[in-house]
């Protein structure tokens, strides 16, 4: 038994890009939430990992809020690539390159001008981002393991550095640069998030 | 306008001769240009250390000190040129991934600090102690490609472009285990800051090149930059050399 907390519905022509869960270049509507069994799921000829995913609300540092649907499905980062992106001093992106394009699962013109909270998963601490934000704003450099959320619900683990942009002494923005990160390591770290998770939990 | 060009060792120590094929072409455009081509790292440093060079065409991590800690103002890089490297083994070797590397493997390389800045970055998700791998710095990517072949190094850093053009026979002897597909980095053409007010020329001179004639063409063609150079903005520059600090940056978070 599998269980599918929310059901998606492939796309018509005219609902192509009017919001949902996007995978493989579609856009998905949420048509509702239910438990599905494995014969169901495959009748609908959707990968598992997808219509299994669930549903979270996330809050940013700014009091906004933002519905995401998420997997468990993780995404491997690819050996050699390197993702950069630079963002403005409000972390609106400005750049992103190619190998960023490709993990995320987003185009493009989706990535300029959005914000990098695009990318927050729900298992990530808000103490990370916290700190994140406290170090580069003093004009420092960051550096730590963040787990990204696809648009497609999937995850990519990364090991991020993030440096100010200092331009004639002035920070002006920053250069987000992550890499491949050391499975070893990862447990760990995924284990000391989920405490902190757990934590926060307490505390709201 | 005379001009002292020094080129990174990286790139021009099998070039030399272009390097001075492009130079007589450059003096057909009224830039008395003497180019010097050093064969070492070592070399190179000193060349730049003595402050006689008045444009070097250096990889971004060296570019990086020479704008930041110099002064020297980056003009130009190439147009589609990149700045990858490669990881191989030996094609006999029982190590399948960076993953199956003991931790104090050795490392054949040549003394390119760019080559091996993004090397070690690559080395990074096989976890090997702080104290790293043991480094081998050899003269030429031949001498790095025999190193990994007779099992002195456990792998061999390349730059990509080294790399390819090797003998089929020594590259099927290797087997690559990773390349780097930054696609962000590349040379840089710097001018030294007491010519800062002949920059645009100097500019202008190296980016019409490849529109000259099919002599230039050609000369560009030898070096690898068929293209020629395309003018590189201040700002430009920046974000690569944030980038370049970047990666100078060991993974250290727990």
């Amino acid at each position: 038994m599998l269980f599918a907390n929310t059901i998606l519905r492939p796309p018509s022509n005219s609902e192509a890009d009017s919001g949902g869960v996007s995978w493989n270049g579609a856009t998905y509507q949420i048509l509702g939430k239910t438990e599905m069994n494995e014969t169901s799921i495959q009748s609908m000829k959707m990968p598992v990992q997808y219509l299994s995913c669930q549903e979270s609300r996330l809050t940013y540092a700014d009091g906004s809020s933002r519905t995401v649907y998420h997997s468990d499905w993780e995404v491997p980062f690819p050996e050699g690539l390197l993702i950069v992106s630079r963002t403005d001093l409000r972390g609106i992106i400005t750049h992103a390159n190619d190998a960023f394009i490709q993990i995320s699962g987003y185009r493009k013109e989706e990535l300029i001008g959005a914000s990098h909270c695009v990318l927050r998963h729900p298992d990530m601490p808000k103490r990370v981002f916290g700190d994140l934000w406290q170090t580069i704003s003093a004009g420092k450099k960051w550096q730590g393991y963040i787990k990204n959320l696809r648009k497609d619900g999937a995850h990519y683990w990364v090991f991020a550095t993030v440096v100010p942009n200092i331009r004639a002494g002035t920070v002006v923005g920053y250069t987000s640069v992550r890499r491949q990160p050391a499975k070893a390591k990862l447990e760990a770290v995924i284990a000391l998030y989920r405490h902190w998770i757990e934590l926060e939990g307490e505390t709201e | 306008m005379k001009l002292t060009i020094v080129v990174s060792p990286d790139f021009g120590i099998e070039r030399g001769i272009d390097w001075v094929l492009l130079g007589a072409l450059l003096r057909k455009r009224q830039v008395d240009v003497n180019v010097l081509t050093p064969t070492t790292l070592a070399e190179y440093d000193v060349l730049l250390a003595g402050d006689t060079c008045d444009v070097v065409f250096a990889n971004p991590v060296d570019a990086l000190t020479l704008a930041r800690d110099r002064g020297f103002i980056p003009f130009a890089r190439p147009t589609r040129v990149l700045d990858e490297m490669l990881i191989s083994c030996a094609s006999t070797s029982s190590v399948r991934t960076i993953m199956d590397l003991r931790p104090r493997c050795r490392v054949a390389l040549v003394a390119d600090r760019c080559v091996e800045m993004v090397g070690m970055r690559l080395l990074e998700p096989a976890n090997l102690p702080s104290s790293g791998p043991e480094l081998l710095f050899c003269d030429s990517s031949a001498a790095v490609a025999n190193l990994v072949v007779d099992g002195a190094a456990d792998i061999g850093f390349f730059g990509a472009e080294p790399y390819s053009a090797m003998p089929l026979a020594t590259r099927r002897s290797l087997r690559p285990l990773v390349k780097s597909d930054i696609g962000e980095l590349s040379h840089m053409l710097l001018c030294n800051r007491r010519r800062v007010d002949e920059v645009a020329s100097i500019q202008s001179a190296f980016v019409q090149l490849a529109t000259i004639d099919e002599e230039t063409a050609s000369a560009l063609r030898l070096l690898g930059l068929e293209l020629g150079f395309s003018p590189l903005t201040p700002e430009a520059a920046e974000d690569t050399f944030d980038l370049v600090d970047v990666l100078l940056t060991p993974a250290q978070a727990a």
